[in-house]
């Protein structure tokens, strides 16, 4: 199983330091990357690349905190949710007044700080419900935000 | 729990002591590393260590530092350092019971 | 042979009696350099050598700039497959490249009366999978081991951050005769991190020389540059003659406000279109990092095309700061090649984290492309994706790899097609094939494909379909299909035990 956090040797927890993340990845790339290994043979050279190529997959998804919940509450076998009622009205209301004209940029921007919260506190007390809606929620407004 | 990188035999162990003892000054430890042999292959080296070096992986193994450098790490995981003696020559050779799947990264992975 | 314990740094060097060195090689568009490092601090060996092969008394020759007949910025021709004309010989670009690397063995060997071992190659970052290849091509043909393909703004950028000690965010702005090229780099303790990289592989100096030399056609035949040769209509000139005018023409402008009746206005006006495109595509590049050009430290500019007034000018306007000069704009991506080619093969602590610079991705459905590696990935990466069948019983599926950003497949490179064939006969949708891709730290790809319900599977080095002739081809494609029936065949046997 790829396990992110273990490749790059960090303790599993949704908040991370992001300059320990880069000093991990950074660490992990010393031992890892191929140019340390020019000299050897073909197949140590694709097992090698194969390593620091999980390293760059761990940082990757590490740095992303949307990532990095999905990660964690599928790892720990959550079913993420793929559809929420209750949260359909405020798309649609938010629908409506960008057909309208409106600029709703602004909103959704503190929209996703509160969501980003939301998610960091639940994932924190293992709530994992409100983790997964959390989760779809702010998918869904930084998608509309791109 | 996670193998250990490296593993000395009774007689390495015995050596190394000696070795430290008889050096004439404090050591902090031995050190492995990887030197290249022109560009036809690899060696390790196997030197006193005055310090840790700032990326040296560290482990203590029967009482004595041994410090690897990092671009030997992935090469001498799971190996046993042993010391061989015979008529012509003796020293210190490493042997690695996996040497084809030395990386141990075969696992596979989800995108 | 059993190792001894001894004190640090006197571990007796196994090495061969007699070593080669290592170089750094930047294989340029106009000029080629060549750089090893001595001790600590790289040295490029000899002068630059003109980018150009010609022919003097039918011998095959390399570095004029004078001979009437002769092949130049034949790099920029890398990965297509072109036969150019040179007398009675027929060359193509990777030959051509090979003779010039030849000539800088040569003289390597000869300066410092040792073997050349091996060398690390500098390609723009911007070069694709087919130049890249093309490159070790003509490597290999010159009978020079390459350590790696390394990227020339990160080549530059190595020489730099390890002369100045500077950390921080950089850009790399490297303009040369033939390309242009853009990478934005993060710089800490040793460790060169490539955030973001664009470029234009049709965008250097050749092309304002080529609008330079056709303006002067447009000039009248009385007000015609009169260089050395007199007064003639100029369109009626030598085209070799020509193109040494425009670039003296264009060095002398760099520091005069007029020659031979051009002012430097004229140039400027030529040139300002193509110093503007590389603005917009590092503006690009900027934004792809989500960084603002106020962010950075400072910026390099590497490359002959940077000594244009015009061109410093600009990109201190873009970048809000005084571009930074320190190494000869012309050696710092040979002097990196140096640096790096010494590290890999003696051991260093800087690494060199460098992305991938185009989009990696599959012909699907109606044409389109699903992209699997996007641009600016960190290398080496892997990536996998699933596909299935679109027909009943479908027996086989065409897996098109193809590189670029657009969105239809006819507008990328195509970089290779296989088939997968004797999938399981299952209704539509039910086969899974799962591709993985594989990019190398020299931005190299490697595909591979497996149905996982039977598991069988292809490997297929992808060397663009472009540079390999129909021969190759068939042999590739047998071989696959050979492979594919002989592994179907073997698990059959195996299920019916």
């Amino acid at each position: 199983m790829f396990d992110p956090y273990e490749i790059l040797g960090l303790e599993k927890t949704f908040n991370i330091d992001l300059n320990a993340l880069e000093q991990a990845y950074f660490a992990a790339q010393r031992n890892t990357h191929p140019d340390r290994f020019a000299l050897v043979d073909e197949a140590k050279k694709k097992a090698v690349a194969r390593q620091a190529s999980l390293v760059n997959q761990a940082y990757a998804l590490l740095k992303n905190p949307l990532d990095r919940a999905t990660y964690l509450l599928e790892a720990r076998g959550v079913s993420l949710l793929t559809h929420d009622q209750e949260f359909l009205p405020k798309v649609i209301e938010w629908h409506e007044r960008t057909e309208a004209g409106e600029d709703i940029r602004s909103e959704l921007a503190c929209e996703e700080v509160a969501l980003l919260q939301e998610l960091t506190q639940a994932l924190e007390h293992h709530q994992d419900e409100r983790a997964t809606k959390a989760l779809y929620r702010l998918n869904y407004v930084q998608k509309v935000r791109k | 729990m996670t193998k250990p990188i490296l593993t000395l035999t009774e007689a390495a162990v015995g050596h190394v002591k000696t070795l430290l003892a008889g050096r004439g000054k404090p050591s902090c430890g031995i050190r492995i590393g990887l030197r290249s042999k022109g560009c036809s292959g690899l060696s390790y080296t196997l030197e006193f260590a005055d310090e840790v070096g700032p990326y040296d992986e560290v482990i203590n193994l029967h009482d004595i530092k041994v410090l690897i450098d990092p671009k030997a790490v992935m090469f001498i995981m799971g190996s046993e350092m042993d010391f061989v003696e015979d008529k012509l020559t003796s020293g210190f050779v490493f042997n690695n019971p996996n040497a084809k799947g030395m990386c141990g990264c075969g696992e596979s992975f989800h995108v | 042979m059993p190792i001894q314990l001894v004190e640090p740094g006197q571990t007796p060097d196994l090495h061969d009696a007699v070593r080669g060195v290592v170089v750094g090689i930047d294989l340029g568009t106009t000029h080629s350099v060549v750089a090893y490092v001595p001790d600590k601090t790289p040295e490029v060996i000899g002068s630059l050598v003109p980018s150009t092969l010609s022919l003097e008394k039918e011998e095959l020759c390399v570095g004029s700039i004078s001979s009437p007949e002769r092949l130049s910025s034949t790099k920029r021709l890398m990965g297509q497959n072109i036969q150019l004309k040179l007398g009675s010989h027929t060359l193509t670009s990777v030959e051509v490249a090979s003779h010039i690397l030849s000539h800088i063995r040569d003289r390597v060997e000869k300066n410092l009366g040792v073997p050349l071992e091996a060398a690390v190659i500098t390609v723009p970052a911007y070069f694709d999978e087919a130049a890249r290849v093309a490159t070790k091509q003509a490597a290999a043909l010159a009978r020079i081991k390459v350590l790696r393909l390394i990227n020339e703004p990160t080549a530059a950028a190595l020489a730099y951050g390890l002369e100045t000690g500077a950390e921080g965010l950089y850009a790399i702005y490297d303009f040369g005769g033939g390309t242009f090229d853009l990478s934005l780099l993060k710089l800490q303790k040793g460790v060169f991190q490539v955030l973001a990289t664009g470029g234009d592989l049709a965008l250097g100096g050749d092309d304002i020389d080529g609008a330079l030399a056709k303006y002067l056609e447009t000039i009248k035949r009385d007000d015609a540059p009169r260089l050395d040769r007199g007064v003639q209509g100029y369109a009626k000139m030598d085209p070799a003659i020509k193109s040494r005018d425009v670039t003296i023409i264009k060095e002398k402008l760099s520091h005069l406000d007029t020659y031979e009746g051009i002012t430097r206005k004229d140039l400027e006006a030529i040139a300002r279109p193509f110093v503007d495109k590389t603005l917009d595509i590092t503006a690009r590049v900027f934004k792809d990092a989500s960084l603002n050009p106020k962010d950075i430290q400072g910026v390099v500019l590497v490359g002959g095309m940077t000594r244009m007034p015009l061109v410093r000018q600009e990109a201190e306007a873009f970048f809000g700061k005084a571009p930074l000069c320190d190494i000869d704009p012309d050696r710092a991506v040979a002097l990196g090649a140096a640096l790096s080619a010494h590290g890999l093969v003696n051991g260093s602590d800087t690494l060199l984290l460098d992305v991938t610079p185009l989009s990696l991705g599959l012909e699907i459905r109606g044409g389109l492309v699903e992209k699997i590696i996007p641009r600016n990935t960190p290398l080496p990466a892997l990536a996998s994706q699933e596909f299935t069948t679109q027909q009943d019983g479908q027996g086989g599926m065409v897996i098109h790899v193809v590189q670029g950003e657009r969105e239809f497949v006819q507008d990328c490179r195509s970089l290779a097609r296989f088939e997968l064939k004797g999938l399981p006969p299952l209704p539509a949708g039910m086969a899974r094939v799962r591709v993985d891709f594989a990019v190398d730290v020299e931005g190299l790809l490697t595909v591979s494909a497996i149905e996982k319900t039977t598991g069988l599977s292809q490997h297929v080095e992808v060397r663009p379909s472009s540079g390999l002739d129909d021969k190759t081809l068939a042999d590739i494609l047998l071989e696959s299909q050979k492979y594919g029936r002989e592994d179907m065949e073997k698990r059959l046997r195996a299920e019916k035990q």
